[in-house]
C-alpha cells in the first residue's frame, strides 16, 4: 500500500486536531450553558426538595412533583423573558437567578422587614422590590464581564447541588427508617390485636361519620322545600336502616357532641362552652373501643374531638394546609393562597377523596374506628352543588336558602360516593351517618328565624350494620342509635335513655 | 449612545414616580379594590350617631386575624332595652382616636351566654345579643383608639356608648392596648372619697409582674367614660402609675347599678422594683381629662417578692 507523503500527512493530522478541538469547545460552551441554566433549576429545585427532606415521613413524593414541576417551569420562563431582554444567556441566566431566589424566599425576606414596620405590606414590598433588585441588576450587569457571570453562575451551581446534597445526607437516616416503618405498617395487617372482648375474626371496622348541621328529611322538606328522599332510598338500597324521626335533646353542637362521645346526656346547653368542650375530649367512646381492641382512625375534623387529625394520602397541617400551599406560602404567590375556610374544602374534599384510595382498608389492623367530623353542611358555604366555590360574600348567606342546600347537595353526593367505596371495599364494616342538628339559622328578609325550635333538633341519622337490619334504631336519638350499635356488636346491654329536652331557644 | 443612555436613565426615573406615587396611595386604593365590604372601615363623625336609648356592651372577643389586610375581629355583646322587634337590629363599631374617628359595620349574633347575664335585669326579646366585627386596618393612622358600639335596635331603641375598650396601631400592628405598663401622671389633683375599690386577687407572678384583679368605680360616672390606674408607693417613698384594664362585672353592676358595668379592673402590673416591706397602692381615675385619687388604699406587705398580706384602709 502506497504511504502518503508527510506532508499531506500532517495536514490531515492538522485537520483532525482541529476538529476534536473544535468539538471540545463546542462541547464546553454546550455544557457552560447547561450548567448556567441547571444553575436556576437547582435553585427552583432547592425549596421545594428542601421543605420534603425536612419533612420526610409525614409528607408524600408525590406531593412535591406539582410545586417542583411549576417551580422550574417560572425559572424557565424568567430565563426566556430576560433572554429576550438582554440577548446574552449569562445576563439572562443571572436575572433569572436573582429572580428566582427573591420570588420563591419572598414571605421570608418581606417578614424580616415587617420586623420593623408591620405596616409594610406585600403592596408596598413587592414591587419596591422588584424595582430594588432590577435596578441593582441594570448597574451590575453594565459593569459586569462575561466571564464573572459565568463563574457566578458555576459558584451557585455548586453551592446550591452541595447544599441539595448535604440534605439528602442528613434526611438518609429517615428515608430508611420511613421505608422500614412502611413495611411493619403493613405487616400489622396481619398481626392479630389480643385486647378486648370480642373475637378478632370478622371484627366489622367502624366508619362514624357526623355531619354538623345536616338536616333530617322532613326539616330539608318542610322549610327547603327540598326532596331529599332520593338520598333515604339510596342509604336503604344499599342496607342502612334509616331514622327518619331521630332527634336530639338541644340544637347546640358542643352539648351534641359531648353527649354522643360520652354516650350519656351528660352535657347541658347552660354549661358553658369550655365545660362542654372539656366533655368533648373526655374521648369515652373512643376509649370504650380502644379497650375493644380496636384502633382509633381520626381522618377529618379531630382536633374538635381531641384528636390528632390525619388525611390519608397527603399531608396537612393542623390548619388543613396541605403540603403544596406549605411550598406557596414562602414564595411570592402567598397571598394568593385561598383563606382558611377554602382550605377547609380542601381537607374535606381530601377527606372523601381518601375512601377512594384501596390502601385505606389494608394499611391498618383490622379493627379501625375511623372516625370523620365534617363541618358540613354548617355554614361557612365554601361548596356550591357541583362542588364549586360559593363567592366570599356568600359564606354566610342564610337569607337565600341556594347556599345552604348547594353546600348539603354537594355533601351527599360525597356521602353516596364514599359509602358506594366502603361498602364494595368493606361490606363486612359498620358505617354511622349522623348529624347534631338540622339548619338553624334560616331567616326571612326582616331577620326572623324560620325553622321551629324543636324541629332544629331532627338530625340525620342512619347505621348500616355489615347488612343487616338494625331498624331497632329507628326513632332513636343519637346517643341511644349509638348505645344500640354499641350493644349489639360488643354483646352489651347499655340501657336505652330518655332523651332530655332543652327549652334553649335560639 | 449618549440618547440611548439618557432614554434609559428616563425610563428608570419614570419608574421610580410611578412606585412613589403607587407606594403613598396603595393603601387606600388595595381597601377600596380588595377589602371586602363587610370589613372595610370609612371615616366618619362620631356626631352622627344619636343616642335615644343607653347601650350595654361587653367585649368578650378580640383577635388579629394575621391576613394580608390586617382585619381585627372583636366580638361581644351589645344590646338595647326593647319590647319591641329587633328584626332590623344593626351593629356599628366605631374606633375614635385623635387622629380620626372611624366605623366599621357589623354583624349581629346570637350570644344566649350575654343573653342569660342580662336577661333578668334588662329587658331583651331574644337572644341576638352579640355582634361580630372584622375590619381592616391598613387605612387607618397609627394611633390610640377607644371603641365605641352604635347599636339600632328599632327606631325606638338606639345608641352609642363607649365601649371601655381602647386599642393600639404602631409600627407593629392594631392589637389591644398594652395594660400594665408604667405611665407618668403629674395631673392628680383632688383626693375622691367617691372611689370605692377592692383587690380579688394581689400577687407577684413568676416573671415578677404583679397580677391585680378587681373593681373600682368613681361613683355617679359611667365607668366606660373612665380611665383608670393604679399607684404603687414603696417603703422608700418610690411612687409609680400604671394603667389598668377595665372588664365587664356582672356582679357589680347588679349590686350598684347600670353604670358600673365595666368596673372590674386587672392587668399584669410591670413593676419591677419589689422588696420587703410595705407597700400602698391608691386608685386613680380619670375622667373628662380630670384625675382622681381614692382616699381608700390597700396596704400590702411583700417578703422577699412575695406579697404575704395586703389589707384594705380608708384614710
Amino acid at each position: 500500500m502506497p504511504s502518503l507523503p508527510t506532508p499531506e500527512l500532517n495536514v490531515i493530522r492538522k485537520n483532525i486536531v482541529e476538529k476534536r478541538v473544535l468539538n471540545l469547545s463546542a462541547y464546553v460552551k454546550n455544557m457552560k450553558k447547561g450548567v448556567m441554566i441547571g444553575s436556576v433549576v437547582l435553585v427552583c429545585l432547592y425549596l421545594p426538595v428542601f421543605l420534603y427532606l425536612s419533612n420526610i415521613g409525614e409528607v408524600y413524593f408525590h406531593e412535591c412533583i406539582k410545586p417542583i414541576v411549576s417551580l422550574i417551569l417560572i425559572g424557565l420562563i424568567l430565563i426566556m423573558f430576560f433572554l429576550i431582554l438582554t440577548r446574552s444567556l449569562e445576563k439572562s441566566c443571572i436575572c433569572s437567578l436573582i429572580f428566582c431566589i427573591t420570588l420563591f424566599n419572598y414571605a421570608l425576606i418581606e417578614k424580616v422587614f415587617q420586623i420593623f414596620n408591620s405596616n409594610i405590606k406585600y403592596w408596598h414590598f413587592f414591587p419596591s422590590l422588584i424595582f430594588g433588585i432590577s435596578f441593582i441588576l441594570y448597574i451590575f450587569l453594565k459593569k459586569c464581564s462575561t466571564q464573572l457571570l459565568e463563574i457566578i453562575l458555576i459558584v451557585v451551581s455548586l453551592v446550591i447541588a452541595s447544599l441539595l446534597l448535604m440534605n439528602i445526607v442528613i434526611a438518609l437516616p429517615k428515608i430508611i427508617s420511613t421505608s422500614k416503618q412502611s413495611v411493619e405498617n403493613n405487616n400489622l395487617k396481619v398481626a392479630s390485636n389480643d385486647k378486648g372482648t370480642i373475637s378478632q375474626e370478622n371484627i366489622p371496622n367502624i366508619y362514624y361519620f357526623i355531619f354538623d348541621e345536616y338536616s333530617s328529611f322532613d326539616v330539608l322538606e318542610t322549610y327547603f322545600d327540598y326532596d331529599n328522599y332520593a338520598f333515604a332510598d339510596y342509604l336503604e338500597a344499599q342496607g342502612f336502616s334509616v331514622s327518619y324521626d331521630s332527634q336530639n335533646d338541644s340544637q347546640q353542637t358542643h352539648t351534641i357532641i359531648a353527649n354522643y362521645i360520652n354516650l350519656d346526656y351528660v352535657a347541658t346547653d347552660d354549661l358553658d362552652t369550655n365545660e362542654r368542650a372539656e366533655l368533648i375530649k373526655s374521648k369515652l367512646l373512643f376509649s370504650l373501643f380502644e379497650n375493644e381492641g380496636y384502633y382509633i382512625n381520626p381522618i377529618v375534623g379531630a382536633d374538635f374531638l381531641g384528636l390528632e387529625n390525619q388525611v390519608n394520602g397527603s399531608s396537612i397541617t393542623i390548619e388543613g394546609i396541605d403540603f403544596e400551599s406549605i411550598i406557596y406560602k414562602n414564595t411570592a404567590y402567598y397571598p394568593f393562597i385561598k383563606d382558611n375556610s377554602y382550605e377547609k374544602a380542601v381537607v374535606y374534599n381530601k377527606a372523601f377523596d381518601t375512601f377512594q384510595d384501596a390502601q385505606l382498608y389494608k394499611n391498618y389492623p383490622e379493627a379501625t374506628f375511623h372516625m370523620l367530623y365534617f363541618i358540613l353542611p354548617h355554614q361557612p358555604f365554601i361548596f356550591d352543588q357541583g362542588g364549586g366555590e360559593v363567592p366570599l360574600a356568600n359564606l354566610n348567606n342564610w337569607l337565600n336558602k341556594e347556599y345552604y342546600l348547594g353546600q348539603l347537595i354537594y355533601t351527599t353526593k360525597r356521602i353516596e360516593n364514599t359509602i358506594d367505596n366502603i361498602i364494595s371495599n368493606d361490606p363486612n364494616s359498620i358505617i354511622i351517618l349522623q348529624s347534631d342538628h338540622s339548619a338553624r339559622s334560616l331567616r326571612d328578609e326582616s331577620g326572623n328565624y324560620l325553622i321551629d325550635k324543636y324541629d332544629r333538633r331532627h338530625i340525620l341519622n342512619a347505621v348500616y350494620y355489615c347488612g343487616e337490619d338494625v331498624s331497632e334504631i329507628k326513632s332513636k336519638s343519637g346517643v341511644n342509635t349509638l348505645r344500640l350499635v354499641i350493644n349489639r356488636l360488643f354483646d352489651k346491654n347499655l340501657p336505652q335513655l330518655e332523651v332530655p329536652i332543652s327549652e334553649y331557644e335560639f | 449612545m449618549n440618547t440611548s443612555f439618557n432614554n434609559k436613565k428616563i425610563i428608570w426615573i419614570f419608574a421610580f414616580m410611578v412606585l412613589s406615587f403607587w407606594l403613598i396611595n396603595a393603601n387606600s386604593i388595595v381597601a377600596s379594590l380588595f377589602v371586602a365590604e363587610g370589613n372595610q372601615i370609612h371615616k366618619v363623625k362620631l356626631e352622627d350617631y344619636e343616642t335615644k336609648s343607653p347601650v350595654y356592651i361587653n367585649v368578650t372577643g378580640e383577635s388579629s386575624q394575621g391576613d394580608l389586610f390586617d382585619i381585627f375581629s372583636i366580638t361581644g355583646g351589645a344590646f338595647c332595652e326593647t319590647d319591641q322587634s329587633n328584626s332590623q337590629r344593626s351593629i356599628v363599631g366605631i374606633l375614635k382616636s385623635d387622629k380620626g374617628v372611624y366605623a366599621a359595620q357589623g354583624v349581629s349574633a346570637i350570644r344566649p351566654d350575654i343573653y342569660y347575664m342580662f336577661s333578668d335585669t334588662k329587658q331583651i326579646g331574644n337572644g341576638e345579643v352579640g355582634f361580630q366585627l372584622g375590619f381592616s386596618t391598613i387605612n387607618i393612622p397609627n394611633g390610640v383608639y377607644q371603641l365605641y358600639i352604635y347599636v339600632h335596635e328599632n327606631d325606638e331603641a338606639y345608641g352609642l356608648a363607649n365601649s371601655g375598650y381602647k386599642y393600639i396601631k404602631d409600627n407593629h400592628g392594631f392589637r389591644p392596648y398594652d395594660y400594665g405598663a408604667s405611665v407618668d401622671l403629674e395631673k392628680i389633683t383632688t383626693e375622691e372619697e367617691r372611689i370605692p375599690f377592692r383587690f380579688d386577687e394581689l400577687f407577684i407572678q413568676d416573671d415578677g409582674t404583679l397580677h391585680v384583679k378587681g373593681w373600682q368605680y368613681l361613683n355617679d360616672i359611667d365607668c366606660a367614660d373612665t380611665n383608670i390606674y393604679l399607684k404603687i408607693t414603696s417603703p422608700l417613698n418610690k411612687i409609680e402609675y400604671f394603667e389598668l384594664k377595665k372588664f365587664l362585672r356582672i356582679d357589680i353592676f347588679n349590686i350598684f347599678g347600670d353604670k358600673y358595668l365595666l368596673s372590674g379592673l386587672s392587668a399584669d402590673v410591670d413593676f419591677e422594683f419589689f422588696e420587703t416591706g410595705i407597700y400602698t397602692m391608691h386608685i386613680i381615675v380619670e375622667n373628662n381629662s380630670n384625675y382622681y385619687i381614692s382616699t381608700e388604699y390597700e396596704v400590702v406587705t411583700v417578703d422577699k417578692q412575695n406579697i404575704t398580706a395586703f389589707e384594705h384602709r380608708h384614710q
